[in-house]
């Protein structure tokens, strides 16, 4: 057999057992009709292990094929129970993000205004100097992308060694709103259900969110039961049309910001007409209203109090307020008042990224839990992510700047003094403040130091800030004009930040390393590194290592434990210190799992645990908690706080919400009144303007615009205008505009039906593409709690610039 | 020369599906598997990988009876070069950014 038809054989193989797979409906946990591929014979030099998705927070698990040092081909892994053997079109193309021409091989100091290759040894000596010099003016700044592992090193370094707390991560322009509502009405962070639940809901509702474009995998598992013949009923509430929509029985459009007023109207008919779980509201929840001053755990108030605030929320009301039609409230009302229904809600950025985003993911919880739509497989109030990792590294390893790893935080005495006693520091060596949160950290480095911006040292790893913070114009730019602000950069290729740092340091990406993620069902993934990284390019984790070293050997205490130990110090299994921090030594061993097993003792503490790493080696993924069992194996958790699942909950408890706020085991339900937004449509700048994501590209575009698939797929970004809007401007389909906030402008052409559909008065612009940052038009205001600002809606005009017809977007959808 | 492992779901109307068969035995791209149910599998071979992009992602799909197309592994180990770097959009630029400068 050529390799040639011996390649075909095995895509077939893959394609049959998938289809099998599919057509069945096999449930998840029966793998072995499933052949994984392996090491081929034959005189086929290809090898195959797994590793999940570099993209989204679905955390899908490929196999991933290499021959001669490189990553030659890409399969769906059958094994894994989140994608079931299929990826998206970004899924299987994820190996070419590796190899686009220009990744970055070399360090690069800005000098004389250019970036110029330099030594590592120079890269690393400068920038520990600058630490040294005003180690309180550093900030670190990093990413949901970041490793469990890397995001663990950072974290150390920054509160452990530094004793300086100002590292955040992107995340918090993602999913900090999903935290502070699972905090306020749990009392502790992450979704209860899982992705397990999309499999046994009677109807499935999505706030805001587009899973058909943005998490297709964990979509087509809802399509598929369809094709399967079993009735779900889809519900879309959103402010435009999208792919997910066209799958939808119900599309309710709302007003944007006015998500507020649906659930409210959804709870004022579930007390009116009777229809809440009495039972397990009286037994599980307590009720909480905004105090004053406002704090996260707001003021006590009673059943009463709480039903005479919903009282105006009528379906009419709510009609008024929202634009969704009193029908559908009372649709969506009965919906959770049928006890025999089970109701699982989806939702991720629209929720997420809101002025109001804390309270309407309270209060979509709160929908929940006064229905008793809660605690049964099906029934689970589930927020998604949007990177691979903004569970796992971000809320899990603690890297926002208020956190300490496994759900510990700064401001709490005995949680620092666990994590001293962890780190083996001197007590006291962590900084009880909070640091600065990410839009703060930009504002302080894009003020001058003698204005209060007192950030003057800025490291960025594993994300482009340049083009996704919100109005950059204030954010980003200034800093790059003021003296002594010095900007480095980790990255695989010179994105819209690095073009314009001081520093640029280059990465190791995926397969290039070893690595571990945490997905949005809080399922803890693992792969080893399968290719050499290009040219000098170097794991981010060995980065903060070599820094953290240098900075002990000039001296710093800071880097050394209470004995005197480098803070990173790790032994072989004769004992002997490994010279981690040079990088020819970096992989003698595994670095990843001595970090793992480290920050594993933090994850009992709020019922996070978490197996040993070679646990992950063998699976793939294993969802938190995960606990041993008697005979030595470790067993996952598909349902928190629900006794048939969750290992923690007592005996008769039915449900316990152990980390309750209230220390008796119950819930939060909140009340929070719909307010307007900050920045809303008037006479000059008329229309709203959301922003997103698009199905080809991941989030800035770094790593998808270079898979020529997908940028052919979808060349660039566009403004989606409704028809009656562009009539009124006198703008054809492919013109372009020019898009206008008080903040700033961009010029794009026009998509009119496209593959979204807003509706009139408003229009969507997606932020993939470097060329056209739509971060230049939005609006920097965010959450009072989450402190996440709100992409999804400011005020805009457009004016038409150009004469002559130019690009419209070529896609399939023309 | 890309090679795709697909599953592609089609209507469960016989004549439709009966039809997307006929259309899709046709094609020397592909070579098709045994149908289970509703899914067919399929591998797609091409000689560059944009025909492939197009095939797979706009020809299967346009075909009546196909109601949708997965792909479950591409094979890209004999491919040339595939990366190519971000360009400049063709029509137009981004506005001038007064304060974005490279710093000194």
């Amino acid at each position: 057999m050529d390799r040639r038809t011996f390649l075909k054989a095995s895509a077939m193989a893959a394609a049959t057992t998938a289809a099998a797979r599919l057509a069945n409906a096999q449930s998840s946990g029966q793998p072995a009709a499933l052949p994984v591929p392996t090491r081929r014979a034959g005189g086929d030099s290809i090898t195959w292990d797994k590793a999940p998705c570099r993209f989204c927070g679905t955390g899908c698990h490929l196999q991933v094929g290499v021959e001669n040092g490189r990553v030659v081909a890409v399969a769906g892994d059958p094994l894994a129970e989140v994608n079931k053997g299929l990826a998206c079109v970004k899924g299987y193309h994820v190996g070419s993000i590796l190899y686009g021409r220009d990744r970055l091989t070399t360090p690069m100091l800005r000098k004389n205004g250019k970036l110029t290759p330099i030594s590592w040894d120079e890269a690393i000596n400068t920038i520990a100097n600058r630490i040294k010099d005003d180690p309180k003016g550093f900030a670190l700044y990093g990413s949901g992308q970041w490793t469990i592992p890397e995001g663990y090193a950072a974290q150390k370094f920054m509160k452990g060694g530094l004793a300086n707390n100002h590292i955040d991560p992107n995340a918090r322009l993602c999913m900090s709103s999903a935290v502070t509502g699972f905090m306020s009405t749990y009392g502790v962070d992450e979704p209860a259900g899982t992705f397990t639940d999309l499999d046994q809901c009677d109807v499935l509702i999505m706030w805001g969110n587009n899973p058909a474009e943005m998490h297709p995998v964990l979509f087509s598992r809802v399509v598929d039961r369809r094709a399967r013949g079993e009735k779900i009923t889809l519900i879309d509430i959103g402010t435009r049309r999208t792919r997910t929509t066209d799958h939808c029985q119900h599309y309710m459009e709302f007003n944007p910001n006015s998500d507020l007023a649906i659930a409210l109207g959804i709870m004022h008919l579930l007390i009116k007409n009777n229809t809440y779980d009495k039972e397990f509201v009286e037994k599980y929840c307590n009720f909480r209203a905004n105090s004053t001053p406002p704090t996260l755990n707001g003021k006590s108030i009673t059943f009463d109090e709480y039903k005479k605030s919903l009282e105006e929320y009528t379906p009419e009301r709510v009609e008024e307020i929202s634009g969704v039609s009193a029908n559908d409230i009372r649709l969506l009302g009965d919906l959770f008042g049928n006890k025999d229904l089970r109701i699982t809600s989806l939702w991720c950025m629209g929720m997420n990224q809101h002025t109001r985003g804390t309270a309407i993911n309270n209060l979509v919880h709160g929908v929940h839990l006064l229905s008793g739509k809660f605690g049964k497989p099906g029934s689970a109030p589930t927020s998604l992510t949007g990177q691979p990792s903004a569970c796992g590294t971000v809320r899990e390893v603690g890297t926002l700047s208020h956190g300490l790893p496994g759900g510990l935080v700064v401001n709490n005495e005995a949680h620092r003094k666990t994590t001293e006693e962890i780190w083996n520091l001197p007590a006291g060596r962590i900084h009880p403040t909070p640091g600065y949160h990410t839009v703060e950290m930009w504002e302080k480095f894009s003020t001058p130091q003698n204005q209060g911006g007192d950030i003057n040292t800025l490291w960025v790893q594993v994300t482009n800030p340049g083009q996704t913070l919100p109005n950059l114009n204030k954010l980003f730019y200034p800093s790059r004009k003021i003296d002594g602000k010095f900007l480095i950069v980790s990255d695989v290729y010179l994105t819209a930040t690095a073009k314009h740092a001081d520093l640029v340091l280059p990465s190791a990406m995926w397969v290039e390393k070893n690595g571990m993620y945490g997905n949005s069902e809080r399922r803890t993934q693992q792969w080893f590194k399968r290719v050499d990284p290009p040219g000098q390019a170097r794991d981010d984790c060995w980065q903060t290592i070599a820094v953290a070293r240098r900075l002990f050997e000039l001296g710093v205490e800071g880097m050394k434990d209470k004995d005197g130990n480098f803070i990173f110090s790790i032994k072989d299994a004769q004992g002997r210190e490994v010279p981690v921090w040079r990088w020819q030594n970096y992989y003698d061993v595994n670095v990843d799992r001595h970090l793992f097993e480290e920050y594993r003792k933090f994850t009992g503490f709020k019922h996070k645990n978490l197996a040993p790493y070679d646990e992950y080696v063998k699976a793939r993924g294993l969802r938190w908690p995960v606990v041993e069992q008697k005979d030595g194996s470790w067993r996952e958790t598909q349902f928190r706080f629900a006794e048939f699942d969750d290992p923690f909950v007592e005996k008769g408890a039915g449900i316990q919400f152990y980390h309750s706020v209230t220390d008796d085991n119950r819930a939060l339900i909140w009340f929070h009144p719909w307010e307007p937004a900050p920045e809303v449509p008037d006479a000059e700048y008329p229309f709203w303007l959301c922003t997103g994501r698009v199905l080809e590209h991941w989030h800035s575009g770094t790593m998808t615009m270079r898979v020529p698939e997908l940028r052919n797929a979808m060349p660039q970004a566009y403004i989606e205008v409704h028809p009656e809007d562009a009539h009124v401007l006198g703008i054809a389909n492919g013109e372009e505009v020019i898009v206008e906030s008080r903040r700033g402008q961009i010029k794009l052409p026009v998509w009119i039906n496209g593959r979204g559909k807003p509706p009139r008065g408003s229009m969507f612009v997606p932020f993939f593409d470097e060329r056209l940052l739509i971060n230049e038009v939005t609006l920097e205001a965010y959450d009072p709690w989450s402190k996440q600002p709100d992409y999804k809606k400011c005020a805009v005009r457009i004016r038409k610039v150009a004469t002559t017809r130019t690009t419209a977007p070529k896609t399939k959808e023309g | 020369m890309p090679i795709s492992g697909l599953v592609l779901t089609l209507s469960d109307e016989p004549s439709l599906q009966q039809a997307a068969l006929s259309q899709l035995a046709l094609d020397s791209r592909l070579s098709l598997g045994e149908l289970q149910v509703n899914r067919l599998p399929v591998v797609a071979e091409t000689d560059t990988i944009r025909q492939s992009t197009r095939l797979v992602r706009e020809e299967l799909i346009m075909i009546p009876g196909v109601i949708f197309v997965d792909v479950v592994m591409v094979d890209f180990s004999d491919t040339p070069e595939t990366d190519e770097s971000v360009v400049e959009p063709t029509t137009h630029k981004t506005h001038d950014r007064p304060d974005a400068r490279p710093p000194d």
